[in-house]
């Protein structure tokens, strides 16, 4: 994991857990964001845009593919920053 | 208790409820004006993050149209991905002109000079594409012998053969003779 993800994991969750509107303790590293906390792809884009804002990233609209659980998440926001830096 | 001790005792209870509400109201004000901001402050951010969702439903839109209306993980992931043929598409790793086959595996039992028993390093193909060795240098050019002298060209003796079976030569009657 990037040193700045493993950093912030816990603001990410949080930001995570904002956007689909779950409470942070229902949310697990490997849990589905859409078959076990019932998201969909349009909370999908407004997850990666809201990581594209707070971390002043880009990513690629075709990583939704892997947007889908917190795991993802901190992978691509970790390559996002290494493409950055 | 006189009338005047439970007028006094009235009013004091109206001043308590007054407070008590201009309490509750202050109370009510200020977190209304809490709530108030802070549904500001998420309706700002919340400006520039539909603003980057509208991007994404955009480009998403422009790849599916791209890919002729599919919606699929691969149209979706190469943006800009012009078809092409030739080698470009080919694995780079991959020299198409230095193919070589896989290696045999080694045949037990095989008798020497036996089929099979040619290792892949002798095989004429290994041989000529070993690199080869410099070219010995040139040794310097022996003097020219004297040139003989010509021989003077005699013409063939003529043949006149009429054969009536041998029809190769049977060209004297056409020589107008």
């Amino acid at each position: 994991m990037n040193a700045q993800v493993a950093e912030r994991a816990d603001e990410i969750k949080a930001l995570v857990c904002r956007v689909l509107e779950v409470d942070e303790d229902q949310v697990g590293p490997r849990d589905s964001f859409l078959d076990d906390l019932g998201a969909d792809s349009m909370k999908l884009i407004e997850l990666l845009a809201n990581l594209e804002i707070e971390f002043d990233v880009e990513v690629d609209p075709a990583e939704f593919a892997r947007l889908v659980d917190l795991d993802g998440v901190y992978a691509v926001l970790g390559e996002a920053l290494d493409r950055r830096d | 208790m006189g009338a005047f001790d439970r007028a006094a005792a009235a009013r004091a209870k109206m001043a308590q409820v007054q407070r008590e509400m201009a309490e509750r109201r202050s109370l009510r004000d200020r977190n209304f004006r809490q709530k108030r901001e802070q549904a500001l402050d998420a309706f700002k951010k919340q400006g520039p993050v539909m603003e980057q969702v509208a991007k994404h439903l955009g480009e998403l839109g422009r790849r599916r149209k791209q890919a002729g209306g599919w919606a699929t993980q691969k149209t979706e992931q190469d943006k800009d991905f012009v078809m092409g043929f030739g080698l470009a598409d080919e694995d780079p790793s991959k020299d198409p002109y230095n193919f070589r086959a896989a290696p045999r595996p080694a045949a037990a039992g095989t008798a020497p000079g036996g089929i099979g028993s040619l290792d892949e390093d002798e095989s004429p193909l290994a041989r000529s594409s070993a690199p080869m060795p410099p070219p010995a240098p040139e040794a310097p050019p022996a003097p020219e012998p004297p040139a003989p002298p010509r021989a003077k060209r005699r013409p063939a003796p003529r043949t006149e053969i009429d054969d009536d079976d041998d029809f190769s030569n049977q060209s004297t009657w056409m020589q107008n003779r």
